[in-house]
């Protein structure tokens, strides 16, 4: 590119920058989910956002429990202090166990249970864990 | 053992700084000879590594469980492939191959610049010694692979059964040749920059390193989306999930160099674009590193929590920040000869291409980053899941796709209205019969039947560009049809070699959107006998078995897969409990063809054998992996050496193409 530019290209360069800002603005719109602890979810603080919620902890030893058929699955999951259980049914990763760490995305409903549309488990051995084991980190 | 392994990666660690010394110094003071002994520190520091590596691999083939890292990855159960494996199946073990991999590659290339290129030899090393020195500081003072225990334990805790796959064995050091290989362009053009500027010779050999990283990084992507679809059991391969997107992140700004440098060859233009590119895909290999071992992946912490990641972060920024004042204060001097002559040409379609290319790098480092980004804005970690990936890179996937098609039937430098008419005429008319065709076959999703007349187009132009050059060599040397096509794509190495990847990119195109918009999946519990259908197929359940393997209890649901009334065999779907470690893996019971995937994976059961099962049906996913296959094909038909393109003065006359263009 030289001193002289076309108009076209710096007009061109204007539309590729404005669709790329509304196409990031529409996909945050879509799949934003906000990342909130056990306490700061059972706080009822109005801060805290109650739908599209990603929450991360440790499935409580003990909790989990499956219906007759398999489908759906039910545990509690612990910040260390406070525990809310959840309930989920679709897939459920291979990882998954009581003790481990997990991250469930969706929502509290109203009748106290959190309803998870996603679970994710750490595998264990695949990365180094960041801190020490078994502390819930923010 | 632990000893010998420590003293290398340490006398390797001092060697690599004074390699760094001697190039600065011997660069600075022109004095050949303190280069050449940088050079040979580097022979050095290859050597003790290998010597490092053997030590490790030996430990772990032995079962020594004195060692901490055999002890997490090796078991006496395990099978001794895997063992082996292990090398790369932990941080510190991957770190090692990353020195080491590094130290083959700073060989080679240390090699072929004192041969042709002696004024680039000081930087080339530096940046080497430097990148080097770095990976061997983190091997020996903050995560060592030859740490011992006093008490060594009877078996170890092996890897995690996930990660026992031949996909996974040989997916990481793909990958690893591919981040690798990106700091040899970097290392070629810094060299370049410290001279003066960047002249053609450096460009093509950065450019033939970076066509191997690309290649590398592909298939490593395509290893371990395969990995992903046959181990994980979740019915897909692509999960935007961090550790993907950090290598998909450099592998996009790859592709948008060895676009790029085309126009720079061609046309002396964008010099300063390449180089920036280049820096970026290295900065990015460094930060795909980071993100993969540095623990911060775990999705739960938040970044730089380790140490590891705050030397990662530190040595990224110093080397981003000196790469860039570099670039910046040899800006004057990449200034390129010439300039764009219209919007309407060849030129302009790589340009708009460069842009998309980094605009969807910037879009997956967002998304990325974004839980980040969005603590450090606004207090509170958000993050942004599949749906914004999708939601933004579609589109930018489909424009990709457009200029696929576009570009080779555009002229350089100016294009006519006229000659564009005449050359998109057959292109278009195959896309748009392809879109009708599937309308009329009652294909009513907008976006899918866009994206396969899209397909067809670039189709119809990969298939155009293969007639034409077939045509005229016929006619000008009266050739047989296959020797005109092996001399047309053998004498034009790159060029077909890149349409051939083009056409590997379609059939990715294909199997990406079949597989994610027509998929259709089922939850069911059965009782024994009893059958379920899904799409065209239905499934029968004939019961529960249990047996055990290895160190594993293993429950298998009997199936059988009918056509219509077509019997199409027997097939299994398995659960793999784990006694010692409590784990369990998923064996899907897939049965795959051209047309779709049949995929059933047993997700529980109950005591009185009903089983639940979950099935889906994928269409077109083979022809992802197919289209792995044309990619590598013809990555490597581009790779072989060829002479040097000539550059083009005049314009061209009579239409967009002719023979020997490009």
């Amino acid at each position: 590119m030289g001193r002289t530019r076309p108009v076209v290209f710096v007009g061109g360069v204007v539309v590729i920058v404005l669709a790329l800002a509304y196409l990031v603005y529409g996909g945050i719109q879509q799949g934003a989910t906000y990342w909130v602890t056990v306490g700061e979810l059972l706080s009822k603080d109005p801060s805290v956002p109650q739908d599209r919620v990603r929450l991360g902890g440790t499935v409580v030893p003990g909790s989990v429990t499956w219906d007759g058929s398999h489908q759906h699955l039910r545990f509690a999951v612990t910040d260390g202090a406070k525990s809310i259980p959840v309930r989920y049914s679709g897939i459920v990763p291979d990882i998954f166990r009581e003790g481990r760490q997990v991250v469930v995305e969706g929502r509290l409903t109203s009748d106290g249970a959190f309803a998870a549309t996603t679970l994710l488990a750490k595998c264990p051995t695949k990365y180094n864990p960041a801190d020490p084991q078994g502390q819930v980190p923010r | 053992m632990a000893d010998l392994g420590r003293f290398s990666l340490l006398a390797a660690f001092v060697l690599a700084l004074y390699a760094l010394l001697a190039a600065a110094l011997g660069g600075r003071a022109r004095r050949p000879e303190i280069i050449q002994s940088a050079a040979r520190a580097l022979w050095a520091v290859a050597a003790l590594e290998v010597v490092a590596a053997a030590v490790l691999a030996l430990v772990l083939a032995r079962r020594d469980y004195t060692f901490t890292y055999v002890v997490s990855h090796v078991s006496n159960a395990q099978a001794l492939v895997y063992d082996l494996t292990s090398f790369w199946g932990g941080m510190e073990g991957s770190l090692l191959l990353w020195a080491l991999i590094l130290s083959a590659y700073t060989v080679l290339v240390v090699r072929a610049v004192g041969r042709d290129h002696p004024r680039l030899l000081p930087g080339v090393i530096g940046v080497c010694a430097g990148v080097a020195a770095f990976f061997l500081f983190m091997l020996t003072r903050v995560t060592s692979p030859f740490v011992t225990t006093p008490f060594p334990p009877a078996d170890g805790r092996g890897m995690n059964p996930l990660l026992l796959n031949p996909w996974m064995a040989i997916h990481p050091p793909t990958l690893y040749l591919g981040f690798v290989g990106l700091t040899v362009p970097f290392a070629i053009v810094i060299a370049s920059l410290l001279e003066g500027a960047v002249d053609e010779g450096g460009v093509l050999l950065a450019r033939r390193w970076m066509m191997w990283a690309w290649y590398c990084l592909s298939m490593g992507l395509m290893f371990g989306a395969k990995w992903s679809y046959v181990v994980l059991g979740w019915g897909g391969y692509w999960a935007w999930d961090p550790v993907e997107n950090a290598a998909l992140m450099p592998w996009l700004v790859a592709t948008a160099f060895l676009h790029s440098v085309m126009i720079q060859e061609r046309r002396g233009m964008l010099k300063q674009w390449t180089v920036l590119l280049v820096v970026l895909a290295f900065g990015l290999s460094i930060f795909g590193t980071f993100l993969t071992r540095s623990g911060v992946l775990s999705s739960i912490h938040s970044f730089t929590q380790s140490p590891l990641g705050t030397y990662f972060l530190v040595f990224l920024a110093a080397v981003m920040l000196a790469a860039f004042g570099l670039v910046a204060w040899r800006w004057e001097a990449l200034r390129s000869e010439n300039t764009l002559d219209s919007a309407l040409s060849r030129e302009s379609v790589f340009l708009l291409n460069n842009a998309v290319f980094l605009a969807t790098a910037f879009t997956v480092f967002l998304g990325t980053v974004f839980p980040v980004v969005s603590e450090v804005l606004t207090g509170r970690k958000i993050n942004v899941g599949p749906p914004f990936f999708a939601h933004v890179v579609t589109p930018l996937a489909l424009v990709l796709l457009l200029l696929m098609g576009v570009g080779p039937l555009i002229a350089w430098r100016r294009a006519s209205p006229a000659n564009l008419r005449q050359s998109f005429l057959t292109p278009g008319a195959v896309g748009v019969a392809l879109g009708l065709g599937l309308l009329a076959a009652g294909m009513r999703v907008p976006g899918a039947v866009l994206t396969f007349t899209l397909c067809g187009f670039v189709a119809g132009t990969i298939g155009l560009e293969f007639a034409r050059g077939i045509r005229v060599r016929r006619a000008h040397q009266g050739e047989g049809l296959v020797r005109a096509f092996l001399g047309l794509v053998l004498q034009n190495r790159r060029r077909y070699g890149g349409y051939t990847v083009h056409l590997g990119i379609l059939l990715l195109f294909a199997g990406l959107t079949g597989s994610s918009v027509f998929s259709t999946q089922r939850l069911v519990t059965l009782h024994p006998g009893e059958t379920v259908r899904i799409g065209e197929y239905r499934v029968r359940f004939d019961g529960l078995r249990q047996s055990t393997n290895g160190g594993a209890l293993v429950i298998t649901a009997g199936l059988r897969a009918f056509s219509g009334e077509r019997d199409l065999g027997a097939l299994e779907a398995r659960r793999n409990l784990f006694l010692a470690g409590e784990d369990s893996t998923t064996d899907v019971a897939l049965r795959s063809t051209l047309r779709d995937d049949l995929y059933v994976t047993l997700t529980g059961w109950t005591d009185k054998g009903d089983a639940t099962l979950r099935l889906l049906v994928n269409p077109l996913v083979a022809w992802l992996w197919i289209g792995g296959l044309v990619i590598s094909a013809g990555a490597a038909i581009a790779m072989l050496p060829e002479r040097r393109a000539v550059r083009v003065v005049q314009p061209v006359l009579g239409g967009a193409w002719s023979p020997g263009d490009m």
